[in-house]
């Protein structure tokens, strides 16, 4: 199968250990891209970004994008993966092509937050014309991270050739057997704020904004982002969930944790709330893509006996991404 | 501070408005600010109840529990209770107002609770009572406030109810006003009116003649469920070509328009905030 003639999300996984490999794997394949005047975009870091545009002689056509991993939060980026995917088909353009160097992290936390978006791609954006070539340097990369990559690429690239990936995994399956967070022990002590049925979603967005502004150092945008997060999980118990839907809110200085819990059985799709919609409608479930987007963290579970509880968490360390382009 | 208080001054209580309420508590603080405009600018408060019910003699102490002399100012005659039984007659609401405004200098405001209306007039006639009265204010130096109770209106009567006072919405979370051709929008728009606000919309879009400007900067929240009505409730109108304009909305709340995607719908511009 010739890439250029796939239409399609073409997302492709490629290890390389020298510079000399880096360079067969990338800069031919950026080059072709500008041939064809297609949409090139280079997402590494900046030794490697420098490497390239001097392999490609700084070529203007370029677009360097931040890393994946560095900036905002990852289904934002799937978010803004489509954005951009909508903006350019809209232009005309015919395919964007990508090269990624994701960093996912340096901790086992880290990774497991960020790996849902190399596994979710592959569906979020499968409607879309990216050939995508994620690029990993096993050198520097955490084993765990570049098993994690073998996982979620339906293909793999060398210098000579691309191949079917056979331990590829499905967004679904990956997703659902990534290990839970860990139990918060902030979720251990007495909660800040309590609510045990939630009737008025104006009075949750006052306490927890209170709460969130006046115990911890997150930043205000993500206050807001967090308490608007906060809102729709609180509108699916209401709605979808049995009630009484409670809300417990723990406050540390370096984060703030929400706990929505109802009696019912909740959802079980993994993917729920990965996916990002057409931008025509306002859909079902638009509500817990758009509370994804706007917490570090999202968790849901049903305890046997103990109803169906969301956690969310949102921490003063995540940096913002760019502003909306 | 009431939702309410909080607005009134930017957004007035004058002309045809809907008080819609969840208790009795937030319907008697927000009818205590409406009487306490009235009385402070001279006009003449008409109140449609009888006095000698227990509604009535509730909202007497109402009033007096929120700071209002209201005993001087019925003594002095700005203030009178009517009838449901006289006024929800033909040409009663004509009536009582030529009259009123005869002794008043400064123009008059008269409200009614759905309540006492339903039981003088059936729902039919209430509809009509609703135009009748829609109709004076356009013709006379009248505000109306029609208290309804939130829950009791939902499907056509929602509907009914926004396209007649579009304009003129008080309900806990969200208030409408005219400004201009548009229609400014204020509050938080979540579950809680999301109904409400879609029904709004279609009306406004109605009324719209091509163009629907919407005031958004004193929108400081505005959910997926809301955004999901600015959608449907202006679908219709876009699809035949009509434009909507979203003005000015608070710095969060188009972060999270732009987030939703609506400032790429079509025949949708968001026009930032100075």
């Amino acid at each position: 199968m010739v890439g250029s003639e796939v239409d399609g999300y073409l997302h492709e996984v490629a290890f390389y250990s020298a510079d000399a490999e880096l360079f067969s794997l990338a800069v031919p394949f950026l080059a072709d891209g500008l041939d064809r005047h297609e949409t090139v975009v280079i997402a590494c870091s900046e030794s490697v970004t420098a490497l390239l545009t001097d392999a490609l002689g700084r070529d203007e056509r370029l677009v360097v994008a931040p890393r994946i991993g560095t900036v905002g939060r990852p289904v934002e980026a799937i978010a803004r993966a489509q954005q951009m995917l909508l903006r350019e088909t809209a232009a005309g353009v015919s395919r964007v092509r990508l090269v990624g160097e994701p960093r996912l992290g340096a901790t086992s936390e880290e990774w497991t937050w960020w790996s849902p978006f190399e596994a979710v791609v592959n569906q979020a954006l499968a409607p879309y014309p990216l050939w995508g070539r994620c690029i990993y340097d096993t050198r520097r990369q955490p084993v765990q991270v570049l098993r994690m990559s073998e996982r979620t690429h339906p293909y793999v690239v060398t210098p000579d050739a691309r191949i079917v990936n056979p331990s590829y995994v499905e967004p679904a399956e990956f997703v659902r057997a990534l290990p839970a967070f860990g139990p918060d022990p902030l979720a251990q002590t007495t909660p800040a704020a309590h609510v045990t049925a939630v009737e008025d979603l104006a009075a949750i967005r006052r306490l927890t904004t209170a709460v969130a502004l006046s115990e911890t150092a997150v930043p205000e945008r993500a206050v807001a982002e967090f308490v608007f997060a906060l809102t729709e999980v609180a509108t699916n118990g209401l709605l979808h969930g049995v009630g009484p839907v409670g809300l417990r809110v723990w406050a540390a200085p370096d984060r703030v944790v929400a706990d929505v819990t109802d009696h019912g059985s909740g959802f079980d799709d993994p993917l729920a709330g990965y996916l990002p919609f057409a931008t025509e409608r306002i859909d079902p479930g638009h509500g817990l893509w758009m509370a994804r987007r706007f917490c570090d963290h999202l968790d849901a579970e049903c305890r046997p006996g103990g109803g169906f509880t969301v956690r969310l968490v949102t921490t003063q360390a995540t940096p913002a991404p760019p502003a909306m382009c | 501070m009431t939702f309410g208080e909080e607005f009134h001054t930017a957004l007035g209580w004058d002309g045809h408005q809907l008080l819609l309420h969840k208790t009795e508590t937030q319907r008697l603080a927000e009818l205590a600010a409406w009487v306490r405009d009235g009385l402070d600018r001279n006009e003449k408060v008409v109140y449609v109840q009888d006095s000698r019910s227990d509604e009535g003699f509730g909202v007497l102490v109402a009033l007096a529990e929120h700071g209002i002399d209201i005993e001087a100012a019925i003594s002095g005659g700005q203030f009178e209770f009517v009838a449901p039984g006289e006024f929800f007659t033909p040409g009663g609401p004509s009536r009582r107002v030529e009259r009123a405004l005869a002794t008043s200098g400064a123009g008059v405001r008269m409200s009614t609770e759905a309540c006492a209306m339903s039981r003088a007039a059936s729902a039919g006639m209430c509809e009509k009572f609703e135009r009748v009265v829609e109709e004076l204010c356009r013709r006379y130096p009248l505000s109306a406030l029609c208290q309804y109770e939130q829950q009791a209106l939902s499907g056509t009567s929602l509907r009914e109810a926004a396209e007649i006072h579009v304009a003129g919405i008080r309900s806990p979370q969200l208030h409408t006003a005219r400004e201009g051709a548009g229609l400014v929008l204020a509050g938080e728009l979540d579950l809680a009116n999301g109904e409400l606000l879609a029904a709004l919309l279609g009306a406004a879009c109605e009324a719209a003649n091509g163009h629907l400007v919407l005031g958004m900067r004193q929108v400081t929240f505005l959910g997926v469920v809301a955004a999901r009505a600015l959608v449907e409730g202006t679908q219709r109108f876009r699809d035949q070509g009509g434009q909507v304009m979203l003005v000015a909305p608070p710095a969060n709340t188009e972060w999270f328009l732009r987030a939703l995607g609506i400032d790429r719908m079509a025949h949708v511009a968001l026009e930032e905030g100075g």
